[in-house]
């Protein structure tokens, strides 16, 4: 294959669109060679035949069409199916990476894919590491991509203007659905992040000594009511050595952590606190509850041993809501959520960079 | 002034958070050196100015002191503005250099880092993986370019033997003011922004 887009820079755009791409000249390729090897049964119906057997059983079968990568993925990895045994080289691998790429692809889809080099680069090795076997040019495509993206990171890449192929746009409801993310972000940014937008009047100083609050020398934590308390404790997650905090109209709180302006909490009760709706981007990995705690899929290491604080009350509402051996991912504002092809993603819970795994969350 | 010339292409400075802004021209100042004691008698230094200004609103007024009858030193003169933390700053931290062999400098490096028991910033030693991370590249290569004629430890560059030959230190020529400028910004100024010492304690 020749000819395929890859980025020149981090440009959010052709990182959409080249995920775009890709998906659909896998789905292409895994339909035709699928295709052809279905005709050498003389099984000419096959996707017809997928679905009336799916239908038999009484499972779910929403596709319209075999150039799904949604559907290639959900029938290749089931042992019943008769595309597990086309695909040669069919191992625990190859599904292991093609579950991930499908969590992944539906974060896309729902605009909540961080569209930088790094996804991009994560994308590229799982198209890798499902079309290889098959022998699919998009393969071809996945290296390319894998070897031009880590150039970039690495500074080793010289951009040249233009790029020779321009990487097609992504379908208008994906970037719709970015645009509905980014909209968000600019709102209000998770707690740790860099502050966006102006510098708000109101100053009130966070004593870490006292866990007061002080406007013009005087105490305002009451203001706060019951929440006091959490308040101050979540500033201080974020903002360690307190200091003077900017608080705007909505509540916001913005201070200076390390020389930056960061989202450090609220100042009263966070807006839509109590919504189920999935907000930010979705933390470039997979976890799994185990019914006692919560395992990362990528290093192997349990939460209750990784977090800076007791995470007792976080498994105690996971085990609510999730059954053991239940896979969940997480966004940057610590919404939790099981990944899912239909409908919008609903909340399960909330964490935040205290009772989560070490450096994946902002702050 | 020996980088007099370079000076003036270099108004300012970016390094780190910090932007120094180098002030033309040097006056005479009334006062008492540091290192001597509270009833010395005041005297006079050649005083060169310079700004430190950061992303989280610092602006910090210090001088290089050039004294009549003491050792040189860089300290704070006025904090103009900035957050609570920063009045670190203006109390502790000032750099008293030490008159070394042929008349050049020696400057010694410790930075402003966070005392947990204490709660607040002390100057304490600090490795060269440390200077180097508060700034995120190589702090010699940064002060060799600024015109430091020497880096390491006091024992290799100045043939010191007591229990100070293990502190880092670099040795510059009389009144070169970016490189004392440039490593007064990072070793207090920029420590003190990046709350140096609270994550590693």
């Amino acid at each position: 294959m020749s000819g395929f887009s890859l980025p020149v820079d981090d440009d959010e755009v052709t990182i959409l669109g080249i995920i775009s791409a890709i998906e659909r000249s896998a789905a292409l390729e895994f339909a035709e060679y699928l295709g052809h090897q279905f005709d050498a049964l003389d099984q000419n119906e096959w996707f017809e035949d997928v679905r009336h057997y799916r239908k038999s059983l009484g499972q779910p079968f929403t596709y319209k069409h075999p150039a799904d990568l949604r559907f290639i993925i959900n029938e290749a990895v089931q042992e019943d199916s008769q595309i597990w045994h086309l695909i040669p080289n069919m191992n625990n691998a190859w599904s292991t990476a093609a579950h991930t790429l499908q969590g992944r692809l539906n974060s896309y889809h729902h605009g909540q894919l961080k569209p930088d080099l790094h996804s991009l680069l994560q994308m590229a090795n799982l198209f890798v590491a499902i079309t290889s076997s098959a022998g699919l040019a998009v393969a071809d495509w996945g290296r390319a991509l894998t070897t031009r993206v880590k150039d970039i990171l690495s500074g080793a890449y010289e951009k040249c203007s233009p790029p020779s192929i321009l990487a097609p746009a992504a379908p208008a409801e994906v970037t719709q659905k970015y645009d509905k993310t980014r909209e968000e972000l600019l709102k209000r940014p998770p707690l740790g992040s860099r502050w966006l937008g102006n510098k708000p009047g109101r100053k009130i100083t966070l004593d870490r000594r006292t866990r007061d609050l002080y406007e013009d020398g005087i105490s305002v934590a009451d203001e706060l009511g019951d929440i006091r308390e959490g308040t101050v404790t979540t500033w201080l997650r974020y903002f360690p050595l307190g200091g003077e905090v900017w608080i705007a109209q909505d509540g916001a709180a913005m201070g200076y952590v390390k020389g930056v302006a960061r989202m450090v909490g609220w100042f009263g009760p966070e807006p839509e606190g109590k919504s189920d709706s999935v907000r930010g981007f979705v933390v470039p990995k997979d976890f799994e509850f185990t019914g006692g705690d919560v395992k990362d899929l990528e290093s192997g290491q349990f939460l209750s041993s990784s977090s800076e604080e007791p995470v007792g009350d976080l498994i105690e509402v996971l085990s609510q809501r999730l059954c053991p051996g239940d896979r969940f991912s997480i966004t940057d504002y610590g919404d939790i959520f099981k990944p899912s092809t239909e409908g919008e993603l609903k909340r399960v819970t909330r964490a935040h960079k205290g009772i989560w795994f070490e450096g994946q969350l902002p702050g | 002034m020996g980088n007099e010339e370079s000076l003036f292409e270099n108004l300012s400075i970016s390094v780190g958070k910090c932007e120094v802004e180098f002030i033309q021209g040097t006056k005479t100042s009334l006062g008492k050196p540091t290192s001597q004691r509270q009833d010395a008698s005041e005297q006079l230094a050649q005083l060169t100015t310079f700004r430190v200004t950061s992303s989280d609103e610092l602006n910090l007024m210090v001088g290089l002191y050039v004294w009549e009858e003491a050792a040189p030193e860089v300290r704070p003169i006025e904090l103009l503005a900035g957050l609570q933390k920063h009045n670190e700053l203006k109390g502790r931290g000032g750099m008293s250099l030490i008159i070394s062999q042929g008349q050049k400098w020696l400057v010694p490096l410790r930075v402003l880092k966070y005392n947990k028991t204490k709660g607040y910033f002390t100057l304490q030693g600090a490795s060269e993986e440390e200077l180097d991370s508060l700034i995120g590249q190589s702090f010699r290569d940064l002060m060799t370019e600024l015109g430091a004629k020497a880096f390491g430890s006091r024992e290799a560059i100045d043939q010191e033997s007591n229990n100070k030959r293990n502190q880092l230190a670099m040795i510059v020529e009389p009144g070169n003011l970016e490189a004392l400028a440039v490593a007064y910004a990072v070793t207090r100024a920029q420590a003190v922004i990046l709350d140096f010492g609270l994550d590693v304690e």
